[in-house]
C-alpha cells in the first residue's frame, strides 16, 4: 500500500503522457461533440423534438440521451482495448514492470486513464450542447435559448450519473483485454455485449446488465422517482466495478485464469470470498424495496408553471368531487391531513392540468408538476412512487383485445386465453420495480389482482356470452373450472375498487347481463345487489349518464332520472346528473349542421360538406381565452388517443386575427387535431351553432347530421362516454 | 552475505508452465564494480534468469538478493537503482525518442537534462519528431539502451544488447559500457550468446546452458582456465617412436599427430630437439591456445 501510493501519481503521470499522439483525445473529442454538435447544425433548418421552452435543458439532455444509449458504451470499450493493447502491440509491459512502481499503481493508473477519458467525454458534450444552445440562439432565435436557464446542478448530476455508470463497462474491458492480448477478441466481446444488452432491455430484462447501465442511466434520466443520486443500476456499477478492478488485477499479477484464481487453493479461496462479499453488496442494493406507510397523511408538492396557479385539488374520479383543497404559495404546496382518504385513484387538478395519483390515507405523496400547453409533466414521488411509476410506465397486457378476437373461438380456448392474460398480467404487476428498485406495496398488488380478474370476468362474463350465443345459438355456454376460482376471487360488491373503471365496467356488464337489457330492472338490481351506498351512486351515476345521452325521448327520459334521482344519495351524483339531464333536455340531435367555410393551415379552403363519410368533433375556441386553451389541451389529449380514419378532430377559430391564430396554431400543428380559421360571418355561425359560450363541442355523424350539438367539456369523462357510445370505434385502453 | 555482491542468487530454479525444467540451481554472483558477461546459446535460459532477477517472472524457488536486499520484500527499492533492456526493445511506436523517455523520466523522477543527455550518449539526439515505430532496430536498440540509463543506475542490465546493432555501433556499445562501468562505477550485467563480442570488456564471466550455471568467476579464473587446456600438437614420420620418447611430456594419441600440455616456447624447443636428434622427421609442431570462444564450445558441448 505504501508503495501503491508513493509510486501512483508518477505511473499515472507516465500513463497520460503515453497519449501523446495516439489520437485518444482526438477521438474523446470527437465522439462526444459530434451529436450535439450534428444538433445543432440540424436545428438550424428543422426543429430537433421539442425544445421550447427550457430549450438548453432539453437539448443537453437529448444530446445525452442519445449518445449514452448506444456510442458511449461502444466509445468505452474502444478506448479500454486500445490503452491497453497498445502495451500487448509494442511489448511494453516488461519495461513497465520494471520500473520503480507499484504492481497495483501500474494496474490502477490505466483504469484512472480510462475513467479520465470518459469523465472528459462527457464533459465535452455538455459544452458542446451548452455552446450549440449559444450559437442557435443567434441563428434561430425561436427556438427560445436565451430564455432557457440551463439547471447545472441537474445538467451535472446526470454527467456524474454517467460517468459512475461508464466505470463498470470500463473495469470489465479492461479485465478481458488484459487477459485477451489481441485487439479484435476483446473488442467483439465488448460490441456483443452491448448489443446483447440493448436486445435485452428492449425485451424488458436483465437491467442489471452493466453493458447496459448508460443506457439505462439514459432511460432514467430525470434520476430516481425517489430523489436517491444515484439509481440501483448505477450502484451495481460502482461496487461491480470494484470487483472487475480487483478479478483484473489479479489476472495481471498472475498471469493466467488458473494462476489467479484456482490454483494454489489459496487464491481460489480468496477469489471465492471476494466474489462472494461482492455478490452480496450487489444483490442487497437489487433488493427490490417496499415502502412503508408513513404516520400520517401527507399531499406536498411543487408547480413549475407559467401561469400562477393558487390551489391544487384533490378529486374523486368519475364525479369529480373535491376531497382536498390545497393552496399553493410560490408554487409550493403542503397539506397534512387526518381526513380519511380511501385507497385509489384520485385526480389532481393544478390549474387546467388534471394528472391522476393513485394513493390513500397514511400516504406521503410529493408532485412535482410542470407544465406549458404543450407538455405538461407530473412525477409523483413518496410513498407510493412504485404504485404510480406502474401506472404509468408499467408493462400491461391490454386484455380488451380479447374482445376482438372472440368470434367462432370455443369456450375453453377463450377461458385459456383470459386466464393466460390474467396470469401474464399479474406476473408483470408481481415483478415489476421502479429504476431505484421500488415495489408496490401489496395493498395495491392485491387491488391490481382483482382489476385483472374484474377485466377477464367483464369479458367472460359480460361479452363472451353474446357472442357466444351467435355462434353457438343452441348450446349452453360453460367455462373451465378456472373461471369459476377468478369468480371466487372478485365480487361485485369490492368498494375498494371504486375507483377504477376497469372494475365500474365489469359491475355493469355483469348486471346489465343479469337484467337481460331491461333498463328498470338494471337499476333496481343496482339498488338491491350493491350494499355500499357510494358505490352505489357511483355505478348508478355513470349508468344513468349513459342513458342521458342514449335516450332521445326527454318525456321518458325525465322519468327515468326522477326515479333514478330518488334513490341516490351522494348529492354531487345528484347534482352533476341533473345537470346532464338539463343539457340533453336542450339538444336538437338529428338535424343537418350548418355548412361552414374555413381555411387550414396550409392555405387550403375547407368546408364542413369535405368532411362528408366521417364523425367530425368540432371545437369551437377564440385564441387568448385560457378556459378554450384548457379545454383544447383535453381536446388534443383525446385526439392522441382516438386516431381513425372515420373520425375527424377540428379546431375552428373564430378569431379576428389571422396571424395570431397561425402562430398558435402552428406551435400545435403536430397534433392530430386539424386547426381550421373560420372564414365564415362570426355572427352567422354564432347562430348557427347556438355559440353561447365559447369554447363548445359539437359532433357530427358521416352524413352531415348533428348527433350532439352541446358536448360537455372535454375535460369531463361524459364527453368520452358520448365519444364511445356515438362512434364505433375501438376502444382506447384505459385502466 | 558477501558485501562486495550486487546480485546474489541462491538456488534458483525455475519452469514454465508445461513442466520443462528451464533453470535449475543458478547461483548468480555479480560483485560490485563488475562488467559480468552472462553467456549461453539462445535457449540457454539467459533471459529467463534475467527476468526472475528483474522481477518481471514469479520467483519460483530460490532467493534474490540485489544490492543486499530481498527482491521480493523490496522490489520498487531495488528497481529505483537498476537500468535494465531485456530481450527486444520494448518502446511506444507512436511516441518519439524523447516522448518515449519521457514517459520514464516521471516515473524515475529524472530531471531533463538527463534525457538530452542520454539521448545524447547513444546518438539520437537529432531525431526529433520522427515517431519510434519509423526507427531502425538499430536504433531503437539503442534507445532502449537510453532508456536504460535514464535512470543513472548503479546496476545495468543488458538482454542482447548488440542485437541489431552494426559492427560500428557494437563497437561503440563496448566502449559506452567500459566508460559507464569506468567512470560512473555502474556496475553492468550483460548477457551474450556471442563470446567474442563481450570478452573485450567483461571482467567477469558467467556460462549458463541448458539452464545450469557453467562456470562462473573472473576473466582471469578463465584465462587460467583457457592456458590449463592448451596444448601442443606434433607430427612425425613415426609418431609412434616419438610416443615413447615424448613419455614424460604425457602424451596423447590423436588421430594422425600426437599432442602434449603446453607450457611454455622452450619446451616446444626442447621437444624438437628431442625428436630429431632420434632421427625422426618434425612435420608439425603447432602450440595451439584454446581461446575462450574453443573453451565456450568445449564446456557446452562437453554437457551436451
Amino acid at each position: 500500500m505504501k508503495n501503491f501510493l508513493s509510486t501512483h501519481n508518477r505511473a499515472l503521470k507516465a500513463e497520460w503522457l503515453k497519449l501523446h499522439h495516439s489520437g485518444m483525445l482526438w477521438f474523446c473529442l470527437a465522439a462526444a461533440a459530434f451529436i450535439p454538435a450534428f444538433h445543432t447544425f440540424v436545428s438550424f433548418f428543422e426543429s430537433v423534438g421539442d425544445l421550447s421552452p427550457e430549450s438548453g435543458n432539453k437539448m443537453i439532455k437529448m444530446d445525452f440521451e442519445i449518445f449514452t444509449n448506444f456510442f458511449f458504451p461502444v466509445f468505452l470499450v474502444i478506448v479500454m482495448v486500445r490503452l491497453v493493447y497498445m502495451e500487448h502491440r509494442f511489448d511494453t509491459w516488461k519495461l513497465i514492470e520494471t520500473q520503480p512502481v507499484s504492481k497495483a499503481a501500474i494496474y490502477f493508473s490505466k483504469w484512472e486513464i480510462a475513467a479520465i477519458i470518459s469523465f472528459c467525454c462527457l464533459l465535452t458534450l455538455l459544452v458542446v450542447a451548452f455552446l450549440g444552445g449559444l450559437i442557435l440562439q443567434y441563428g434561430r432565435p425561436a427556438l427560445g435559448f436565451d430564455q432557457s436557464n440551463v439547471d447545472w446542478g441537474y445538467a451535472l448530476q446526470a454527467l456524474t450519473r454517467f460517468w459512475i455508470a461508464s466505470l463498470c463497462i470500463i473495469s470489465i474491458q479492461y479485465c478481458l483485454t488484459v487477459l485477451v492480448k489481441s485487439f479484435a477478441l476483446p473488442l467483439s466481446i465488448g460490441l456483443v455485449a452491448i448489443f446483447a444488452g440493448s436486445f435485452a432491455q428492449a425485451l424488458g430484462y436483465m437491467n442489471w446488465w452493466p453493458y447496459s447501465a448508460t443506457q439505462i442511466t439514459s432511460d432514467t434520466y430525470g434520476g430516481a422517482p425517489n430523489g436517491d443520486f444515484l439509481l440501483s443500476h448505477e450502484k451495481i456499477s460502482l461496487i461491480s466495478s470494484l470487483l472487475f478492478i480487483w478479478l483484473g488485477y489479479q489476472l495481471y499479477r498472475r498471469r493466467s485464469i488458473k494462476k489467479a484464481f484456482l490454483s494454489p487453493i489459496k487464491n481460489l479461496a480468496v477469489a471465492v470470498a471476494v466474489i462472494a462479499v461482492f455478490a452480496f453488496a450487489i444483490s442487497v442494493v437489487n433488493k427490490p424495496v417496499i415502502l412503508e406507510r408513513y404516520n400520517a397523511t401527507v399531499i406536498a408538492g411543487e408547480i413549475k408553471s407559467s401561469t400562477p396557479v393558487t390551489q391544487v385539488l384533490l378529486l374523486r374520479s368519475p364525479m369529480m368531487d373535491t376531497i382536498l383543497t390545497i393552496p399553493v404559495t410560490t408554487d409550493r404546496f403542503h397539506i397534512s391531513t387526518d381526513k380519511e382518504i380511501a385507497l385509489g385513484i384520485y385526480l389532481v387538478k393544478a390549474g387546467s392540468q388534471v394528472s391522476r395519483v393513485f394513493m390513500g390515507s397514511k400516504d406521503s405523496i410529493y408532485l412535482s408538476i410542470s407544465f406549458n400547453e404543450e407538455s405538461p409533466v407530473v412525477k409523483v414521488s413518496g410513498t407510493r412512487a412504485a404504485e404510480n411509476d406502474y401506472l404509468v410506465n408499467g408493462k400491461r397486457m391490454d386484455m380488451e383485445i380479447l374482445s376482438r378476437h372472440a368470434d367462432n373461438v370455443n369456450p375453453s380456448d377463450y377461458a385459456d386465453d383470459l386466464i393466460e392474460y390474467h396470469n401474464d398480467g399479474i406476473r408483470m404487476l408481481e415483478t415489476f420495480k421502479t429504476s431505484d428498485r421500488i415495489k408496490p406495496a401489496n395493498d395495491f398488488i392485491r387491488l391490481r389482482k382483482k382489476l385483472f380478474a374484474t377485466q377477464a370476468l367483464a369479458l367472460a362474463d359480460g361479452f363472451y356470452p353474446k357472442v357466444y350465443a351467435s355462434y353457438f345459438p343452441n348450446q349452453e355456454l360453460e367455462f373451465p373450472e378456472e373461471i369459476n376460482s377468478l369468480r371466487a376471487s372478485v365480487s361485485i360488491n369490492s368498494p375498494e375498487l371504486i375507483s377504477f373503471p376497469q372494475y365500474r365496467r365489469y359491475v355493469t356488464s355483469v348486471l346489465r347481463e343479469k337484467s337481460g337489457n331491461n333498463d328498470s330492472l338494471y337499476f333496481a338490481m343496482m339498488k338491491d345487489s350493491l350494499q355500499d351506498p357510494y358505490t352505489r351512486d357511483v355505478i348508478m351515476y355513470e349508468a344513468a349518464l349513459s342513458s342521458v345521452i342514449k335516450i332521445k325521448d326527454s318525456i321518458l327520459r325525465n322519468k327515468m332520472m326522477a326515479g333514478i334521482l330518488l334513490n341516490m344519495q351522494t348529492q354531487t351524483a345528484k347534482t352533476k346528473l341533473a345537470e346532464a339531464n338539463g343539457r340533453a333536455n336542450s339538444l336538437h340531435s338529428g338535424k343537418p349542421a350548418f355548412d361552414f367555410t374555413a381555411e387550414a393551415l396550409n392555405g387550403k379552403q375547407i368546408k364542413k360538406f369535405d368532411f362528408v363519410s366521417k364523425y367530425v368533433v368540432v371545437e369551437f375556441r377564440l385564441g387568448g381565452c385560457e378556459p378554450c386553451k384548457k379545454e383544447s389541451i383535453f381536446f388534443k389529449s383525446l385526439a392522441d388517443r382516438y386516431t381513425s380514419p372515420q373520425l375527424a378532430f377540428v379546431s375552428l377559430s373564430l378569431d379576428e386575427d389571422k396571424k395570431s391564430w397561425h402562430k398558435e396554431a402552428n406551435l400545435t400543428k403536430e397534433n392530430k387535431v386539424m386547426q381550421l380559421f373560420s372564414k365564415d360571418d362570426r355572427k352567422w355561425i354564432s347562430e348557427a351553432y347556438g355559440l353561447t359560450k365559447i369554447s363548445k363541442f359539437v359532433m357530427i355523424d358521416p352524413k352531415g347530421n348533428i348527433i350532439n350539438p352541446q358536448l360537455p367539456n372535454p375535460s369531463e369523462p361524459e364527453f368520452e362516454m358520448i365519444l364511445q357510445k356515438e362512434i364505433p370505434l375501438q376502444r382506447f385502453n384505459d385502466n | 552475505m558477501n558485501n562486495t555482491s550486487i546480485i546474489k542468487t541462491t538456488g534458483l530454479s525455475y519452469h514454465y508452465s508445461g513442466g520443462v525444467q528451464t533453470l535449475s540451481d543458478i547461483n548468480l554472483n555479480v560483485e560490485k564494480g563488475s562488467i559480468y558477461g552472462f553467456l549461453g546459446p539462445n535457449g540457454s535460459g539467459k533471459t529467463t534468469t534475467l527476468s526472475l532477477v528483474l522481477g518481471l517472472l514469479k520467483n519460483q524457488q530460490g532467493d534474490i538478493e540485489i544490492f543486499g536486499q530481498h527482491l521480493h520484500s523490496a522490489r520498487v527499492d531495488i528497481l529505483k537503482k537498476i537500468g535494465s533492456l531485456v530481450e527486444t526493445p520494448s518502446l511506444y511506436g507512436h511516441l518519439t525518442a524523447k516522448e518515449n523517455l519521457e514517459v520514464y523520466r516521471v516515473v524515475y523522477g529524472a530531471s531533463k537534462a538527463k534525457v538530452a543527455e542520454v539521448l545524447d550518449i547513444v546518438s539520437l539526439a537529432d531525431t526529433g519528431k520522427k515517431v519510434v515505430k519509423k526507427f531502425s532496430l538499430g536504433m531503437k536498440q539503442r534507445l532502449s539502451i537510453a532508456l536504460a540509463l535514464l535512470p543513472n543506475p548503479e546496476l545495468l542490465i543488458l538482454d542482447e544488447p548488440s542485437n541489431g546493432l552494426d559492427p560500428a555501433g557494437i563497437i561503440e556499445l563496448r566502449e559506452l559500457i567500459k566508460k559507464l562501468n569506468k567512470e560512473y562505477g555502474m556496475t553492468i550485467l550483460i548477457s551474450s550468446h556471442l563470446l567474442g563480442e563481450v570478452e573485450k570488456m567483461v571482467s567477469h564471466v558467467g556460462i549458463i546452458f541448458k539452464g545450469k550455471i557453467l562456470f562462473q568467476g573472473p576473466l582471469s579464473a578463465l584465462h587460467l582456465f583457457q592456458q590449463k587446456g592448451s596444448k601442443l600438437f606434433i607430427k612425425t614420420s613415426d609418431n609412434t617412436t616419438a610416443y615413447g620418447l615424448l613419455k614424460e611430456h604425457h602424451p596423447e594419441r590423436a588421430e594422425e599427430c600426437l599432442s602434449v600440455p603446453f607450457h611454455n616456447m622452450a619446451q616446444v624447443a626442447a621437444i624438437n630437439r628431442t625428436l630429431t636428434t632420434n632421427n625422426l622427421d618434425v612435420f608439425l609442431l603447432h602450440p595451439k591456445e584454446n581461446d575462450l570462444e574453443q573453451l565456450f564450445i568445449d564446456l557446452t558441448s562437453a554437457q551436451s
